[in-house]
């Protein structure tokens, strides 16, 4: 029998956002949605499957900042505050709605799981929920892949190699702080590939990442084996490529399994429908309206003239239904794949940000473990994590992966357009002014080292492409370039500081207890390498 | 039409339905069931279009009025530096900035004509020969272009000049060398002569030619 398999991934990743200064504010609640929806169910998921024995592999690439967000105290105590807020919340909310059964149960359903998120979060993982994935990752459950400190579109500095060593050194040591293992595959932000970044992954030890699809198709020459096994790249490097059907499968807003009108509508949220005095409680409505879990309808059917209230056992049994039919067809996919290749193994790669999962998606998570125990029930596929994979059979010869991206474009268009190219000359300048300092000081130490790890710092988060994906974004467009510029700006005030060989300790103090990430970072990681 | 006083914080406390409700009112079109953060996006960007009429109307009052702010970037580095930027296998993004004084003394010159980029396509040998150029006027304020690449050579360059009349063209700084990704096998991939493998089939080599030549026909050509 063939040997076809499936490899899972998830790209787990938000921006740094963290504002002590604002308790309750609208920005923060991403990390609270990704923890309640994504995150919490996760492991919940992974540990019923440990429990009863089904066999399920995962790979995920945390963020640095993302982990970084978990490990903080601040916004682990804000997260408590936000379900026991929530909680309260719900028992009142089970009063208005006293009169609609349908709500009511709907009510309760969401109650119980923010109790049991409680629960989980304070007592089971003790707020620190990587510890749980580590766990995970040291027992043969799930890869962790190491990625770069921020969320950066390595692409576009491939003529700064500084910029890139510095991103994936600073990311290393954020790995290695959070989890126990030693990552041979690397995570690229947004797959962005481009000539040149395999050798520079191949020194860090790393042997393999991910491509989209025209990464290893449109490469020089083709893969001969398609994306259904690693290819190598000159060096010896080893690029999987992503299977983008399964993406559009899943997630596609017309056509995927997402779209289904049985499933929950997440946007039809209370709170943004409620009356400001009765969401008080929850929230301060002045600081935005947002995202609460009392959600009680489904999606808009094309037909449908007006919502229906959202059934779990309807959704519950598409679920099913959806989670067959992608492993129906991945397994059609692979058996032909093998056939082309005489019986070797093959295997496909799917990729997904996480935020689909429980989040875009509210069904996702039970979608994915639906997969699992199917799997294990069937002969003809598997899961697998990446590792495994660089023993399938690749093609002898070698390849030159094409540029490419898992965005929509493909390429760099959503990274670099009218709306967001203006923030190329401040950083790309800012990068070059970095890596002259860390020559400029390669020894100093005190108040002058701490300086140059903050410019370090708020450079590596104004390379985030978060902002500048914000910048495409009508109602995101204000906050992604405040917090670009300040970032920038933080970056100058020390560029200019040392120039005049005055630093303010006050102002030091406060932007380093602000943005309190990489607490371990070295500046010298912006050396030109000698 | 009322005119928009509106910011993002306003519009964040607003409920879904007072949203659909203020849109209505400012003749933007809402289907049903879209994203309120679409809503709220298209909202501020009338407003900003708003706004820029009124800065516009004011213009001349602002500018005499206008001291500077500490906390804004700066708007030039003060150095004179042509830089590129890859944004697919086919457009480049170009970005300029000039030493002020090298700037006035060009631009004030009773024979300055004009700057141009010269978007120089490269051979693959040591060191590069240009093999192909052609030439882009832009206006003394712009800083930005985005630049097409019609040869499909092995590498480009960007060169900013200054042409002064009656003078020979002055170059005032170079780009980097780019390559660019090689296309030779894409060109006959998107061909619809071409029968692919079946495991590139099976790999999605269809819809990626479909989208490739929906999004990206000029630049594989």
């Amino acid at each position: 029998m063939a040997d076809t398999s499936l490899v899972f991934v998830l790209d787990a990743q938000l921006p740094f956002i963290r504002h002590p200064e604002t308790p309750g504010c609208l920005e923060e609640t991403g990390l609270f949605n990704a923890l309640s929806y994504t995150y919490l169910p996760l492991l919940r998921t992974c540990t019923a499957l440990e429990t009863e024995g089904v066999p399920f592999k995962l790979v995920i690439a945390f963020a640095p900042t993302l982990c970084e967000m978990f490990a903080d105290h601040l916004l682990q105590e804000r997260y408590i505050e936000t379900l026991d807020k929530a909680i309260d919340f719900g028992f009142t909310e089970l009063d208005r709605c006293a009169d609609i059964p349908e709500i009511r149960e709907l009510i309760k359903v969401h109650l119980d799981q923010l109790q049991l998120n409680k629960r989980d979060f304070v007592e089971i993982y003790e707020k620190n929920i990587l510890g749980k994935f580590d766990y995970f990752a040291t027992h043969g459950y799930i890869e962790i892949l190491a990625t770069t400190a921020t969320s950066c579109f390595l692409p576009l500095y491939t003529d700064i190699p500084e910029a890139i060593n510095a991103q994936i050194e600073t990311g290393l040591v954020t790995y290695r702080k959070h989890f126990s293992a030693v990552p041979s595959g690397f995570w690229l932000p947004a797959m962005g590939y481009s000539r040149g970044l395999d050798a520079i992954l191949k020194s860090y030890g790393f042997k393999y990442t991910i491509l989209e699809s025209h990464g290893l198709l449109f490469a020089d020459p083709p893969s001969d084996t398609g994306i259904f096994a690693p290819a190598w790249c000159q060096n010896g490097f080893a690029v999987f490529g992503r299977d983008k059907s399964s993406f559009v499968d899943a997630a596609d807003k017309e056509t995927g399994y997402i779209s289904n009108h049985v499933y929950l509508d997440v946007e039809k949220d209370i709170g943004f429908d409620l009356e400001e005095d009765k969401l008080g409680t929850l929230f301060d409505v002045s600081l935005g309206r947002r995202i609460t879990g009392f959600r009680y309808w489904a999606k808009h059917g094309k037909d449908q003239s007006a919502p229906a209230f959202y059934q779990i056992d309807k959704a519950h049994n598409q679920v099913c239904l959806d989670a067959q039919s992608f492993l129906d067809k991945r397994a059609e996919i692979l058996h032909k794949a093998s056939e082309a290749l005489e019986g070797s193994p093959v295997s496909v790669v799917c990729a997904f940000p996480a935020s689909l999962f429980g989040q875009s998606w509210y069904e996702g998570i039970s979608w994915l473990e639906q997969m699992f125990r199917l799997a294990s029930k069937c002969s003809d596929i598997y899961f697998s994590l990446l590792a495994p994979k660089l023993q399938l059979k690749g093609p002898a010869k070698k390849i030159d992966p094409y540029y490419s991206s898992w965005s929509e474009s493909g390429y760099a268009e959503e990274v670099l357009n009218s709306a967001n190219d203006w923030m190329y000359p401040y950083i790309r300048k800012a990068t070059e002014r970095m890596i002259d300092l860390a020559e400029r000081f390669p020894d100093d130490s005190g108040l002058k080292e701490r300086a140059l790890n903050m410019a370090a710092r708020e450079l590596l988060l104004a390379q985030s492409m978060d902002w500048f994906l914000l910048m495409n974004e009508g109602d995101q467009t204000e906050y992604a370039r405040r917090r670009f510029e300040d970032s920038v700006r933080s970056f100058t005030v020390v560029y200019e500081s040392l120039g005049s060989n005055f630093v303010s300790t006050q102002w030091l103090t406060t932007t380093e207890k602000m943005h309190n990430l990489f607490a371990e970072i070295n500046y010298r990681v912006f050396s030109r390498k000698k | 039409m009322e005119k928009l006083t509106l910011n993002k914080i306003y519009l964040e406390t607003l409920s879904t339905t007072d949203l659909v409700t203020l849109a209505d009112g400012q003749g933007i079109d809402i289907p049903e069931g879209l994203n309120r953060r679409f809503i709220i996006g298209e909202l501020l960007e009338l407003a900003s279009d708003q706004k820029r009429t009124d800065d516009n109307d004011q213009a001349v009052l602002l500018s005499s009025e206008f001291t500077g702010f500490s906390d804004v970037l700066p708007e030039t580095y003060n150095e004179t530096q042509i830089t590129i930027l890859l944004r697919d296998p086919g457009w480049v993004f170009v970005y300029w900035d000039f030493h002020t004084p090298l700037f006035s003394s060009s631009t004030t010159n009773h024979r300055f004509e004009t700057f141009f980029l010269r978007v120089n396509s490269l051979s693959d040998a040591k060191p590069a020969v240009v093999t192909d150029f052609f030439d882009i006027e832009v206006g003394a304020h712009d800083r930005k272009w985005y630049v097409h690449l019609s040869n499909r050579d092995y590498a480009c360059r960007v060169d900013l000049y200054v042409r002064m009349s009656q003078e020979k063209e002055q170059l005032l700084s170079k780009s980097a060398e780019m390559m660019i990704p090689y296309v030779g096998t894409l060109d006959s991939l998107i061909s619809t002569q071409r029968r692919n493998s079946p495991l590139l089939e099976l790999s999605g080599i269809n819809d990626l030619r479909k989208n490739h030549f929906k999004n990206h026909r000029q630049s594989f050509n």
